[in-house]
Order: C-alpha cells, then sequence, then structure tokens
C-alpha cells in the first residue's frame, strides 16, 4: 500500500519536474475556459468562498485528467447548472451570457481534446497550438454569428420560441444524423 | 540530409566492404499497406454526445439557447469532418552523415510523411536512442503539424559518445486529425543503426619490425639487398651496380669497392584481440576508457600507423566468436579494420578457444603479433605464453584500467583486490621472463622500447621448444 503509494508520489513527481510549457499552457487553457463558463453560468449570488472550491474542482479536473470523462461531465454539470438558473428566466437571458458561454463550452472542449494527446512532457512546435486555436477560434466565430441570427429569428422568450427551437433542433438534428451516416458510407 | 534518408543503409552502401555482417537494417515498414488505422476518438464522443443532449434538451424543453450552445460543436464536427484521413503515416528515422566518429557531433532526423489530403493536426514523435548518441531532447515526445501532402522533419542534434554500431529507434508516431477527432494508432521505424568509429590515439613506432616478410617494403630488413640503409663497405663484385661504388674508400684502397645496403622490406602486423573479459566503466570518448574501449582505440591507432607505413595488418579475436580480418594494406584495409572494430564484444566462454584461433594457417611466422589484453583471465596469459614458446615475436599491450576495480561486496573486496593486483604482476613477470613484453598502452610510442628488444631477440639465435 505504502509503495504504491509512493510509487505514485513518484511519478506525480516525475512528471511535474518534466512538464513543458506548452502543454501546461493549454492545461491552464482549459481551466481558464471552464472557470469562465461557470462565471457566467452561475449568478453572482451562488459565488461565494463556500462555493469556490468545488467550482475551481469542477474547472481543474478536466485540466488534470482531460482524457478521462472529466471533460464532458463538467460540460454537461455546466449545462444543467445554466438550465437552472435560467429557468424561467425568458426574455431576461442576455445575449452575450448565451454566447459568452457557448464559446467557453466549446474552447473548453476543443483545448481539452488537445491536451488530450499532448504529452506533459512534450517539445511542441509552435504551429501546432496556433493552428488548433486559430480553427477553434473560427468555430466560435461562426456558431456566434449563427447564434445572433438564431435568438433574433425566435426572440427567445416570445410566443414562438418552442416552435422555433423544434424546427431548427430538428432541423440540425437530422444534418448532424445525415452527416454522420455519410461519414460511415465513405472511406476517404 | 534527405538523401541520406532516401538512400538508407542498403542502398547507400558503406564505403568500404563490409568486414562484418550488416547490423539490424531497417525493418519493412510497417505502415506500408493502406489498412484504416484511424479510430475515433473521445473528443468525437463528446462532441457528439454533447451535441445530441443540447438539441434534444433544446427541442424537450422548447429552448433556442440550448440549440445555440450546441451550434458550435455541430459545426466544429461537421467542419472537422469535411475530409477524412486514408492512408496511415508514415515514419522513417535517419542520420545526417553514414560515417561518424567518437564525440563527432550528429544530427539524427525522424521524418514523418502525410500521404493524405488532409492535415495532421498533432503529430506525437518518440524515438528510442542508444546511450551513446548524445541528443538533446530525445528522451522527450516531440509534436508538429503535418501539411497535406508534406513531410515534417524532427531534428534531434548531438554527439557520438563511444564507438560502435548504435541503435537510433524504433520510433513511433500517432497522429490526430480532424481536430483531435480522429486518432491514427501507432506507426513504428525500423532501427537503424547508427555507426560511430573509434578516435585513434596518434600513436609512433619508430623501431624495426622483428622479420620483414615480404620483397619491399618500409622497414629495414637484416638482409642484405637494394634498400636505403647502409649495412657496411664491400669489395666490389659481379653483378654490383656501378652507383653503388664508394669512390672515396676506392681511391684509398685502390681496389674497388661498393656500399652494400639492406633491403627494405614489409612486414605483417597482426592484433590479437583478448576478448574474454570486460573490465572498468566505460565513459565514452570524454570520460573513463573501459577495457574493450582501449583495445579497440589502440587496435585502431596501431593499425593506422603501419597500414600507413605500407605493411600488412591483420585482426584476430581470442574469444568465442574468433573473427578474424585477413591481412591487407592500404587505406582500404583501414576502413576495413575500423568497420571490423565496430563488431567487437565481450563474449565469456568456459572452453579453451585457442586451438580454434590459432591454427598454423592463420599466424604467420614472420608476423609481428601485438596482443591487446587486459590480462585478467588466466587463458590469455597461457595464450601467450604458448605463442612465444612456438617462437613467434609477440608483444602484449595491457588493457586494464588503472582504475579499474571489482564492485565492493564486503570488507575483504580491497584486499582480495590488491591481492589480485599482485598476483597479476606476477603474471606479467613471467611473461617476460619468458620472452613476452608487457607494456601498458600509452599511445605515441608506446611499443618502441619492446620492440626493439623483440628485433633484438629475432636477430639473435634461438631454439624453439617443441
Amino acid at each position: 500500500m505504502i509503495e504504491a503509494l509512493s510509487e505514485r508520489f513518484r511519478r506525480a513527481y516525475v512528471i511535474v519536474t518534466r512538464a513543458t510549457l506548452v502543454p501546461v499552457m493549454v492545461r491552464m487553457a482549459v481551466f481558464a475556459a471552464l472557470l469562465g463558463a461557470l462565471v457566467v453560468t452561475l449568478p453572482p449570488s451562488v459565488i461565494e468562498p463556500r462555493t469556490v472550491l468545488p467550482l475551481l474542482l469542477v474547472a481543474a479536473l478536466p485540466a488534470v485528467a482531460p482524457r478521462g470523462p472529466t471533460t464532458t461531465l463538467a460540460i454537461v454539470a455546466i449545462v444543467v447548472a445554466w438550465v437552472v438558473t435560467t429557468a424561467g428566466a425568458g426574455e431576461r437571458i442576455a445575449l452575450w451570457r448565451l454566447l459568452t458561454l457557448a464559446a467557453f463550452l466549446y474552447l473548453a472542449h476543443g483545448l481539452a481534446a488537445l491536451a488530450a494527446v499532448l504529452p506533459t512532457d512534450a517539445v511542441v512546435s509552435a504551429d501546432v497550438l496556433a493552428r488548433w486555436v486559430a480553427r477553434t477560434a473560427a468555430v466560435v466565430l461562426t456558431a456566434s454569428v449563427l447564434g445572433v441570427l438564431l435568438v433574433s429569428v425566435s426572440g427567445i422568450g416570445g410566443n414562438d420560441t418552442l416552435l422555433t427551437a423544434g424546427v431548427v433542433g430538428l432541423g440540425i438534428a437530422v444534418a448532424a444524423a445525415a452527416l454522420l451516416a455519410w461519414m460511415a458510407r465513405r472511406r476517404a | 540530409m534527405r538523401d541520406s534518408l532516401r538512400s538508407g543503409p542498403g542502398a547507400a552502401g558503406p564505403l568500404v566492404r563490409p568486414a562484418a555482417p550488416a547490423w539490424a537494417a531497417e525493418v519493412a515498414d510497417p505502415a506500408d499497406d493502406d489498412t484504416p488505422r484511424w479510430a475515433p476518438s473521445k473528443a468525437l464522443g463528446r462532441a457528439v454526445l454533447l451535441t445530441g443532449l443540447l438539441l434534444i434538451g433544446g427541442v424537450l424543453f422548447g429552448r433556442v439557447d440550448l440549440i445555440v450552445l450546441a451550434t458550435p460543436f455541430a459545426i466544429g464536427t461537421a467542419y472537422a469532418f469535411r475530409r477524412r484521413p486514408a492512408h496511415s503515416p508514415r515514419i522513417r528515422v535517419g542520420t545526417d552523415d553514414t560515417h561518424h566518429v567518437e564525440g563527432d557531433p550528429v544530427t539524427a532526423c525522424i521524418e514523418v510523411a502525410n500521404r493524405d489530403t488532409i492535415a495532421y493536426d498533432v503529430v506525437v514523435v518518440r524515438t528510442h536512442v542508444s546511450r551513446w548518441l548524445k541528443l538533446a531532447d530525445a528522451d522527450r515526445p516531440h509534436v508538429v503539424a503535418v501539411a497535406p501532402g508534406g513531410v515534417r522533419e524532427v531534428d534531434l542534434r548531438g554527439e557520438t559518445l563511444r564507438w560502435g554500431r548504435h541503435p537510433l529507434g524504433p520510433a513511433s508516431v500517432r497522429v490526430t486529425a480532424c481536430d483531435g477527432l480522429l486518432a491514427s494508432r501507432p506507426v513504428v521505424s525500423g532501427v537503424r543503426g547508427v555507426r560511430v568509429y573509434p578516435v585513434t590515439d596518434v600513436f609512433r613506432a619508430d623501431e624495426a619490425m622483428p622479420r620483414a616478410a615480404g620483397l619491399v617494403g618500409g622497414h629495414r630488413s637484416r638482409r642484405p639487398g637494394e634498400g636505403g640503409e647502409l649495412a657496411g663497405v664491400r669489395i666490389f663484385g659481379p653483378g654490383d651496380r656501378l652507383r653503388r661504388v664508394d669512390w672515396r674508400v676506392s681511391l684509398r684502397t685502390d681496389r674497388l669497392h661498393v656500399a652494400a645496403t639492406l633491403s627494405d622490406r614489409d612486414a605483417e602486423v597482426v592484433l590479437l584481440l583478448d576478448l574474454l573479459a570486460e573490465a572498468g566503466r566505460s565513459g565514452g570518448v570524454k570520460g573513463s576508457a573501459s577495457v574493450l574501449d582501449t583495445t579497440v582505440r589502440s587496435a585502431a591507432a596501431i593499425a593506422e600507423h603501419y597500414l600507413h607505413r605500407g605493411d600488412r595488418v591483420s585482426l584476430l579475436e581470442y574469444g568465442p566468436a574468433a573473427r578474424r580480418l585477413r591481412p591487407a594494406t592500404g587505406r582500404r584495409q583501414y576502413l576495413t579494420v575500423l568497420e571490423w572494430l565496430l563488431d567487437v564484444k565481450v563474449d565469456q566462454v568456459v572452453y579453451e578457444p585457442y586451438e580454434n584461433v590459432f591454427g598454423p594457417q592463420v599466424l604467420s611466422h614472420n608476423a609481428l603479433i601485438v596482443v591487446l589484453t587486459p590480462l585478467v583471465d588466466p587463458r590469455s596469459a597461457e595464450m601467450l605464453a604458448r605463442l612465444a614458446r612456438s617462437g613467434r615475436y609477440v608483444v602484449a599491450v595491457d588493457t586494464l584500467p588503472g582504475a579499474a576495480a571489482p564492485p565492493r561486496r564486503g570488507p575483504w573486496t580491497d584486499v582480495a583486490h590488491k591481492v589480485w593486483r599482485l598476483e597479476r604482476d606476477n603474471t606479467i613477470g613471467q611473461l617476460r621472463e619468458h620472452g613476452v613484453p608487457v607494456v601498458a598502452w600509452a599511445g605515441a610510442g608506446s611499443l618502441d622500447l619492446v620492440l626493439r628488444d623483440v628485433a633484438r631477440l629475432a636477430s639473435a639465435p634461438k631454439a624453439v621448444h617443441r
């Protein structure tokens, strides 16, 4: 038992001492993105000294272990918190909050995917990070534009919200299913 | 750099005839087949799951904000999958040069080729490197990106630390494409042997060879003939050349005299490498030298010296492998010697390898035999004594490092080691009494003193024990 623990500590020490800058930066960016998503999601009244530690833990776990399911669970938890905190808010949902949350969640997802494949002691070429961030930024930007269009079409909290959400959601679901089916069929 | 990679060990071929079997050439690239080797990553599963959950939630609860949250995941996944990789990545390892000497700078190169029409976003390259190749950051994975249809090289710069054939590789590569949604299975390259030749100490021996064997060469022999070394002045006889006439003596004596010279002949040098035991710790070219290091470096130096003078040099292993390099002369033989020395290794055996190694057809009777031995194994001393008794000209070079000592296993280790050293000194003394000079390797002029003694012995009449 003690030997196993000491071995684990020794491995952790080796990982920490051999870590290089870029992988650590990517993991810190995952942490920052999830922390930002939490701050945007939760109302200020919830963020108090008693809840800071659990919130930091939720943001830190995916950064520490990006290869596990923690990233998925953290994003799902934030979305659930968003649904709960905005339930009944209707038109009071600020557009900037929604778009910022979407951007933070996708950033956390994309950077966690990068952190999962980057060994902590790797020597990383500069263009790897630059290309990855550029692609993620392009997706976030495009999604933000589409999000603004969606919100303006539906008008959050209006009478047509249910219908718009249903139609757009079904449309995207059908498109996603078709995309996945096409991907599965083709070879290249 | 690219040329050396393309040529490969088989195609480039060494400049010299390989004296030893080629070592671990690059194995067949396992990534040659086009079998799909791509698997979805956890990020793909997360993206699909979140998109589905958010869309279903948006539809069920009638909330557009959830659909807005799902939008980047859906767009990102769709954009990433607009094209999919079809081929496996290719990886190959190589070096900047095929010939290195100990202490030389060396650049190892790992080449990753992308045969697809989409970029490789993250390419993680790892490689194994021999500890005798000191390459910067070789123990860390390297991460690069490769453009579609492009080739990316990861250069590892450093220096060679020790002679030998050192493995470079296998290197492995794991590629992530489609924004991290697809990952390739690891592709492993073959191993490339980096040849590092021993650095040779400056060696010089001015003394005569004990017995020159050929008809021409650079050594003055002890037989009269056409040469440059004056043997004396004698009365002119039939067949003497006029340019040999010594006019000063002829005028003084009123009889025609000629200058007699000794003939210049070449000699055969046999370098006998005792490979029964290894001792000492090898620290590379800048560190301490083990028995094997001293043996190889001094053999290279002695061979270089005598080959440069036009003598024939052959090499022989005293060990279970009993490899032999036939006598030859010239620069080509020197390169062959260096190549041959790369495969020198110690194999400990229990049987007596003498009979297999020293058949009469192997060792010329006139050859000077330089035995490089640590005199650790009793069989080495016996072998030297038997060579001397058979009437051969033997010089032993002591290759045991002064600091070599066994690992300390108890309070009596030091005492036992001192006793063993005394016994070894006794053995060396006995060998000297039997006419086998033993000298420690000291580079230039190491053998001058003993070669003089051996040459003197060779000129004297002797009785051979049978």
